[in-house]
């Protein structure tokens, strides 16, 4: 069991009249596996990045490690034009995300040219 | 142009033998630019007291396809056992309980093809925080015309 302690901080002082500058720190369990590592994306092939049948719900940490790539992370890459939007989420240069995974089903990353995507994923049971 | 900065940390001392420590900052920028995102729903806190689905965010109209946006979302539950699902474009992302947060890029699709909603876990009352940073959107018009 390991403790993680995540702190989240937003600040501007003009998108709106009213500065803005808040911050929230969790407190969080992992008691399952760990990984933290950075993956070669090759920006021809989606890349397999969370196996649902390999692990169990996590809290995930990405981050896109180039300066000129915008990497999309969802269910299938190649089903990303259809109706519903199947992409979760999509990192510019250098930006990151921390969210909640379920467990429920693969994320997949794809990139349009070749570039590394750094991902920790704490399992939390 | 405004200049938003989201600064992430995250810190174990018990992960493992290396103590992680990392820290992040980024800049909140326009899709394929270096100028910042200059719109905002601002910092919202609701009150929820039903489990069905709720928009909390909305990409009403085209204008705001292949847009940037960035999301943040907090359970300000103090029950353990309390949380939230979150849904973009109908696809689950994942649940946060109590405490928890998410910090989200995204791309927007048109007409509420990528609107973000969440369901509480329970019925009793349950308290969430959440604000988008974007750009792209125009009222054209009124809903009720």
């Amino acid at each position: 069991m390991a403790t993680l302690t995540p702190t989240f901080t937003l600040t501007s002082t003009d998108i709106t009249s009213d500065e803005l500058s808040f911050s929230k720190t969790d407190t969080l369990t992992a008691n399952g596996s760990v990984e933290f590592k950075r993956l070669d994306l090759d920006g021809t092939n989606t890349k397999l990045i969370l196996d649902a049948s390999a692990l169990a719900a996590s809290y995930v940490w990405l981050y896109n490690t180039d300066g000129s790539q915008t990497i999309t992370i969802g269910e299938d890459a190649a089903e990303a034009a259809e109706a519903m939007d199947s992409t979760h989420l999509t990192l510019a240069p250098y930006e990151f995300a921390w969210l909640p995974w379920d467990s429920t089903v693969d994320l997949y990353a794809d990139t349009s040219s070749a570039c590394k995507l750094e991902i920790g994923i704490f399992e939390k049971s | 142009m405004a200049t938003t900065t989201a600064t992430f940390t995250l810190t174990s001392s018990d992960l493992n033998s290396d103590p992680l420590s990392l820290s992040t900052t980024k800049t909140c920028y326009k899709a394929g630019t270096t100028i910042g995102l200059d719109q905002t729903t601002g910092l919202n806190k609701i009150y929820l007291t039903a489990t069905t689905n709720v928009d909390i965010i909305t990409v009403p109209g085209a204008t705001m396809a292949g847009k940037n946006a960035k999301v943040y979302i907090a359970n300000l539950s103090t029950d353990d056992t309390e949380y939230i699902i979150v849904t973009k474009g109908g696809n689950v992302i994942g649940r946060l309980y109590a405490g928890d947060f998410l910090w989200m890029p995204m791309e927007q699709k048109a007409a509420h093809l990528s609107d973000i909603e969440i369901a509480p876990s329970v019925a009793t009352g349950m308290w969430v925080e959440y604000m988008m940073i974007h750009e792209g959107m125009k009222l054209t018009g009124s809903a009720d015309a």
